[in-house]
Order: structure tokens, then C-alpha cells, then sequence
């Protein structure tokens, strides 16, 4: 039975006017309301929800609990609307320059454990002997991936000059596209899935089959 | 033959269409294989003992829903229905993050099986990304307040759960762009083993933890949800959905097979390339 929720039915029709793109096969009015529509209600709903987490919990709520010292975060962050006023722009660099050097730091940490040391351990760990033969066979496979991978990214051993390098990273080349075919394909699925969610939203919540 | 090439490419929307409309009104019941990976997630959870305390983070935006959607609610059911495990729920990435477990994940699930503030407490979403993610993995008491907008120091949970340490388990239903960060942020130093969930385009990203020993279990996409759905005993969107999956799967392998076999047998023969 088609559903009576007015939540439903609006969810329904921007979901149509967002999909009416594929029948006339380019932007419509259609298209261009469901568009402004979410991209407006998105945006006011994070502007209202950043000033009700940072600026009231973790600024004002801190400072009227005697936290004075959280005053001085709160000045840093009006600085950055230091940029719409001229002249004042050089009063957000502070703000900027804390925000990427807080980044940097806390991504430099954890980065070197989780993305190299760990990374270069698990690309090191070939099993040959003393495994099933599937394990032997991908550890070889992983070896020889590893090795002609980062030979591709040696621009500086010039196919003329070292015999025999062309082939490595030809191989190395190789393994890349499986690599990127993987994702493509992967990406694809995705994109088809996001259709298949809104196609049972419209059979399974609106039309009510 | 070459008239393929010039095909109207709505004419494959329309097909793709059909693919996906008709087993959702009359489902075929394809046959489902259990992945190992998905396994390892689900036993996971399973595992968790009475007073296990675990941290989960959905950081899944609007338009990915219909993928990561079921996998949220699947998860969440499997947590609420486990006696005695605690946890918080917390998300980074962006507002509509936490939007998305309030009206559409809590409304699935059983919420009078846990007690909130005693078993489970919802912070809500966490703006700072990953100056947030490392403020919070070092002391839960950082957002002072839930999403609910009760002081933290008033739930009873936020004595036994201080910090990652006190972690038992950490998992994250994830899109593909925060999942290395979340992952060094908050697991990772901390060594809290680890289950994730992701969009299929992100699962090529997560296999390099799960091969450096980071990350146990993961939930690829839409048929991963639907084998976790399976074994939890409870079908939902995803299992109801893998049909028409599969039969657009199928035609889009073999619409690449003709299309490119049309295509050399085309240029060979001197045609249009």
C-alpha cells in the first residue's frame, strides 16, 4: 500500500527529480531544485550543529563553567573570519598555520606505525616454506609485486642505461592496473548500489510493496 | 554489429532499470557464499563477552546509505542483542553521520535491551576530524557532552570507559575516505583489535590493514552486509537487495565481453574505432 507519510512522499519525488537527469540526459529544473535542496539542507545543518558542539559545548559551555582559559581558542577561531574583512585578512594566518601544523603533527605520529612500519612488515612477510600451497603462491605473488611496483617508481634507472629494468617495471605496471581495475570494478558495484538503495526506498517505503 | 557501439545509452539505463526493480517486487532467492573476512567481523562481535567494552564510530554520509545503510543497522542489531557488552557510538566525519544512526539505525534496532548511560552512550557527531579522533581516543570525557546534550560526567558508562585503553574492540562502519585515519587515530596506537565495514570501493583500501594484521574482519559493501545479515539470523535490506545486485552484476560482465568483442572484431575489419 503507497505510504501517507508527507516525509515519504517528499523523499520520493527528489529522489525522481535527481534520477530525471538519466531521461533527459542532461541537467533539468527538476534536477536543479533536488540539488539546491539537499546541498541547503545539508549546509545549514552543519553550520548548526558545529556552533551547538564547538562553539557552546567545548567554548562558551567551558568558559561559564569558570574555564577561562578557553576564551583564548575562541578568539583564535574569530580570527580566521579575519579574511572577510579588508585589510584584517593577515589575522587568519594564525588560526591556519594551527590548524596545519596540529594536523601535520598528530598525522606524522601515528602515520609512520600505521601506513609504514606495519605496512613494510606485512610486505615482508613472505611465507613459502611450511604453508599450504595457496599461501606459498600468493606470498610469491605478493613478492614479486612489491619488488616490480617499486622499480616502476625508480624513475631514475633509465631503461637504456640498466638492462633488463624495462621488463621489471613493465611488470610492476601491471600489477597497477589490477590494482586500479580492482577499484574501478569495486567503484562501479558501489555506484550501482546507492541506485539499488533508493530503488527500494521507492518499492519498499513509498509504494509499500 | 558495430550499431552497438552507437547504442543510446539509456537504453542500458533502461535495461539496468528493470534489473533492479524486478527482483526487489519478486525476489529470486539467488544463492548467498559466506566470505571468510565477513566471518572474522561477525565472530568478532559474537565473541564479545558480558562486560566487554567496546567503541564504534558510523561515519557514513546521506548518499552512501543504500550501501552502508544495512551494514550499519545489521551491526548495531548484533551489538544490541549481545547481553551485557557496553559501548559508545561516536562519528567524525561529518554531521549527517550521527543524523543517520539517530533516525535511521536506532529506529531499526531494539533500544530496550540496553539501558542508555549504563550499556551505550551516543556522543553524536565530533567536528576537529582527526584533531577530534586523537582528543577522543585519549579521553572519552573530551565532548563533555553526549548528543543528547546530558553532561558525560552523569552517565555511569563513562566510569569504566576512560579512554582506547579500556577498549576491547573497536568498530567502524566507514565510507572509503576516513578509514586509514580513523584506523591510526584511534585502534592503532592503542592496540584494540579491530572489525571495519565499508563501501565495496573502500575494501582494496582496508585489505592492506587486514594484511598488516590491523584490521581482523571486514564488511565489503552491500554482499558483505548481506552474509552478515545472514548469519546474525536476521535478514534485512541487504539480503532483500542481493538480487538485484547480482542479476546487474551479470549483465554488465557480459556487456563488457560483447561490447569489446564487437569493438576489436570492428577495428579489425577496418571500421570505427
Amino acid at each position: 500500500m503507497i505510504s501517507t507519510d508527507i516525509g515519504v512522499w517528499i523523499g520520493a519525488i527528489l529522489t525522481i527529480f535527481i534520477y530525471s537527469y538519466f531521461i533527459t540526459n542532461r541537467q533539468n529544473i527538476a534536477f536543479r531544485i533536488a540539488q539546491t535542496t539537499v546541498v541547503g539542507c545539508a549546509l545549514g545543518y552543519i553550520i548548526a550543529i558545529v556552533m551547538a558542539k564547538n562553539v557552546d559545548y567545548l567554548a562558551i559551555g567551558k568558559i561559564a563553567q569558570g574555564n577561562i582559559i578557553y576564551i583564548i581558542p575562541l578568539i583564535i577561531g574569530l580570527m580566521m573570519y579575519g579574511r572577510l574583512v579588508p585589510g584584517y585578512t593577515y589575522l587568519a594566518r594564525t588560526p591556519i598555520a594551527l590548524i596545519v601544523a596540529v594536523g601535520l603533527g598528530l598525522g606524522a605520529r601515528a602515520v609512520f606505525e600505521s601506513d609504514v612500519y606495519m605496512q613494510i612488515l606485512a610486505s615482508s612477510n613472505w611465507l613459502i616454506v611450511g604453508v599450504n600451497p595457496v599461501t606459498a603462491f600468493n606470498s610469491i605473488i605478493s613478492l614479486i609485486a612489491v619488488i616490480t611496483v617499486i622499480a616502476y617508481f625508480f624513475f631514475t634507472l633509465r631503461p637504456e642505461k640498466v638492462p633488463g629494468i624495462k621488463a621489471i617495471q613493465d611488470t610492476g605496471r601491471l600489477f597497477l592496473m589490477v590494482y586500479f581495475g580492482a577499484k574501478f570494478g569495486a567503484t562501479i558495484m558501489t555506484r550501482l548500489t546507492l541506485f539499488l538503495g533508493r530503488a527500494q526506498f521507492l518499492v519498499y517505503d513509498w509504494l509499500g510493496f | 554489429m558495430s550499431a552497438l557501439l552507437r547504442i543510446d545509452r539509456r537504453i542500458v539505463w533502461l535495461i539496468i532499470l528493470i534489473l533492479i526493480f524486478y527482483p526487489l517486487i519478486y525476489p529470486l532467492g539467488l544463492p548467498i557464499h559466506i566470505e571468510d573476512l565477513t566471518r572474522k567481523y561477525y565472530q568478532a562481535i559474537e565473541d564479545l563477552q558480558p562486560g566487554s567494552l567496546v567503541v564504534t564510530t558510523i561515519d557514513i554520509e546521506a548518499g552512501l546509505w543504500g550501501e552502508q545503510g544495512p551494514q550499519a543497522i545489521a551491526t548495531y542489531k548484533h551489538l544490541f542483542d549481545k547481553e551485557g557488552v557496553k559501548f559508545i557510538q561516536v562519528s567524525f566525519y561529518r554531521a549527517d553521520c550521527a543524523v543517520l544512526f539517530e533516525t535511521m539505525v536506532l529506529s531499526e534496532v531494539d533500544r530496550t535491551k540496553k539501558e542508555y548511560g549504563v550499556e551505550w552512550i551516543n556522543m553524536g557527531y565530533l567536528e576537529g576530524k582527526e584533531t577530534a579522533m586523537s582528543a577522543f581516543a585519549a579521553n572519552f570525557m573530551y565532548p563533555t557532552k553526549d548528543a543528547y546534550g546530558t553532561p558525560l560526567e552523569q552517565l555511569p558508562l563513562m566510569k569504566e570507559m576512560k579512554s582506547m585503553e579500556d577498549v576491547d574492540l573497536f568498530i567502524t562502519v566507514q565510507g572509503s575516505g576516513y578509514i586509514d585515519t580513523c584506523l591510526r587515530q584511534l585502534p592503532i596506537p592503542y592496540d584494540i583489535p579491530t572489525v571495519g565495514a565499508t563501501m565495496s570501493m573502500g575494501v582494496p583500501d582496508l585489505l592492506t590493514y587486514v594484511e598488516a594484521g590491523m584490521v581482523y574482519g571486514i564488511l565489503g559493501g552491500l554482499s558483505g552486509a548481506a552474509q552478515y545479515e545472514y548469519l546474525t539470523g536476521k535478514p534485512g535490506l541487504a539480503l532483500r537487495g542481493l538480487d538485484s545486485l547480482s542479476l546487474v552484476h551479470i549483465f554488465l560482465i557480459a556487456l563488457v565481453i560483447v561490447i569489446n568483442i564487437v569493438y576489436i572484431s570492428t577495428r579489425s575489419s577496418g571500421g570505427r574505432e
